[in-house]
């Protein structure tokens, strides 16, 4: 049973300590907490829904029983979401060449769909669609340093731990992804 | 460039405004299935109840036990399978599961031609004389620096490993920070041997291997073929995955240049 004060959510912290403790329900809130970017982080990966929410499950269940190699000092987020990640590279290699969902396809709105943003109004449909194309022709660790980066919005950092490679590839490899979408996107202007 | 560098940038900016449009599929409320999974192992007695006694530490208490067990039975000189960048450990309880994959060099870095491979990782790779290999990839890694895999396909006499397009693998990596971790159910299915006059050791039976590059740490793989892993006087550890029997493989180890 969680020891928590009424109508007061844990702390992060609080809640991974007690899951160390083996408080299965305290370690069910940080579930919670993380669904979405998991999903999501596993999605981009595997480009699969079924594939990602297993990616992401068996993800979960690792994360808890690797508490211990978990330091107190570090973020929660990227130790996870580079479990997740793992996880679901594997699951991408298993599934081999199976058909991929594309980024694209993940905008297409019904007609019940909440309108978009105003940032998003203001990238008119042709040049989003240019984007995503380019995004989709980039090589996949650029790519998923890229999309890591500004579709999951997680910070340089949080993007290294997450994919698990050091800060200075991260970098290097947004810089490379970014340059090559600038150029794909220049040359379709100039075209 | 850093996180605020890229805000000038009109394509971060495109990126940007992207990421507030676009429609992933919903979130699965994984919490629930999380939870029932984690008590269902804790009933069943699966799994410890303490994630303080979880993977990493069972880990290393069962090979604390198999090192003991092997002192008692003295074999402690096979105690520690350690060479170069690869280490063995014999963990009773931990067997090949069929569902596993086998490694695909594909996934473990970008392709490259041979030279550009030597290149990239700043050591001479040793080849067998015969056919170039059909696919070489450089493999990053953190410690001491990347790697190199390389594949041949299957050919005459030369069959493809189980469940997998190859025929022959060998991977090189320098340095003793380690990239692989093999892990086997018994101690016996680990023969110390040698090549070129240098410790090697031979598993010929299904294993399990774990490899930790850039990307993380990858597998677990099943491993079908028979394994070879030497290191060299220049320090590079070698390991050669094969359908050859041990006498062949070494034979073909010694003929690397």
């Amino acid at each position: 049973m969680t020891d928590r004060v009424e109508g007061r959510p844990l702390e992060e912290a609080e809640l991974v300590r007690l899951a160390r403790g083996g408080d299965v329900h305290a370690y069910g809130e940080l579930v919670e907490r993380y669904r979405e970017v998991a999903f999501r982080t596993a999605w981009l990966i595997t480009r699969s829904s079924a594939d990602a929410e297993d990616a992401a499950q068996d993800a979960f269940v690792k994360a808890f029983y690797a508490l211990d190699r978990f330091r107190a000092r570090e973020a929660f987020r990227p130790w996870l979401l580079r479990i997740v990640a793992n996880e679901a590279k594997n699951r991408r290699r298993s599934a081999g060449r199976r058909e991929r969902l594309a980024l694209r396809a993940s905008l297409e709105r019904g007609p019940g769909d909440a309108a978009p943003s105003p940032e998003a109004a203001a990238l008119a449909g042709a040049e989003r669609r240019a984007l995503l194309a380019a995004l989709e022709r980039l090589p996949e660790r650029e790519r998923l340093v890229v999309t890591c980066r500004y579709l999951l919005e997680l910070s340089e950092a949080e993007t290294a731990a997450a994919l698990g490679i050091r800060p200075g590839t991260a970098k290097s490899r947004l810089s490379r992804g970014l340059r090559r979408l600038r150029e794909a996107l220049g040359d379709r202007d100039d075209g | 460039m850093g996180d605020h560098g890229m805000r000038d940038d009109p394509i971060a900016a495109a990126l940007t405004a992207l990421a507030r449009d676009v429609a992933f599929p919903p979130a699965p409320p994984l919490a629930p299935a999380v939870t029932e999974r984690l008590l269902g192992d804790r009933a069943t007695g699966r799994r410890p109840a303490f994630p303080g006694l979880a993977l990493w530490s069972r880990r290393r208490l069962l090979v604390a036990v198999a090192l003991g067990l092997l002192a008692a039975l003295g074999i402690a000189a096979a105690a520690r399978f350690a060479i170069g960048a690869f280490e063995i450990r014999v963990q009773p309880g931990v067997t090949a599961d069929p569902s596993l994959s086998p490694v695909e060099p594909g996934d473990l870095g970008a392709p490259a031609s041979v030279r550009e491979a030597e290149a990239a990782v700043g050591f001479d790779l040793a080849l067998p004389p015969g056919d170039p290999p059909d696919e070489v990839h450089v493999v990053e890694r953190l410690g001491d620096g990347p790697g190199i895999v390389v594949a041949w396909g299957p050919g005459a006499g030369a069959p493809a490993l189980d469940g997998t397009g190859w025929s022959l693998l060998l991977m090189a990596f320098p340095g003793e920070a380690d990239v692989g971790l093999k892990t086997v159910e018994r101690p016996e299915a680990i023969r110390e041997t040698s090549v070129g006059g240098r410790r090697a050791f031979w598993i010929d039976v299904p294993h399990v291997i774990l490899l930790e590059t850039d990307d993380g740490v990858l597998g677990p793989y099943r491993v079908e073929g028979n394994v070879l892993i030497w290191d060299t006087a220049e320090g590079i550890t070698y390991r050669m995955e094969t359908v050859l029997p041990r006498t062949e493989a070494i034979a073909l180890a010694e003929s690397l240049r």
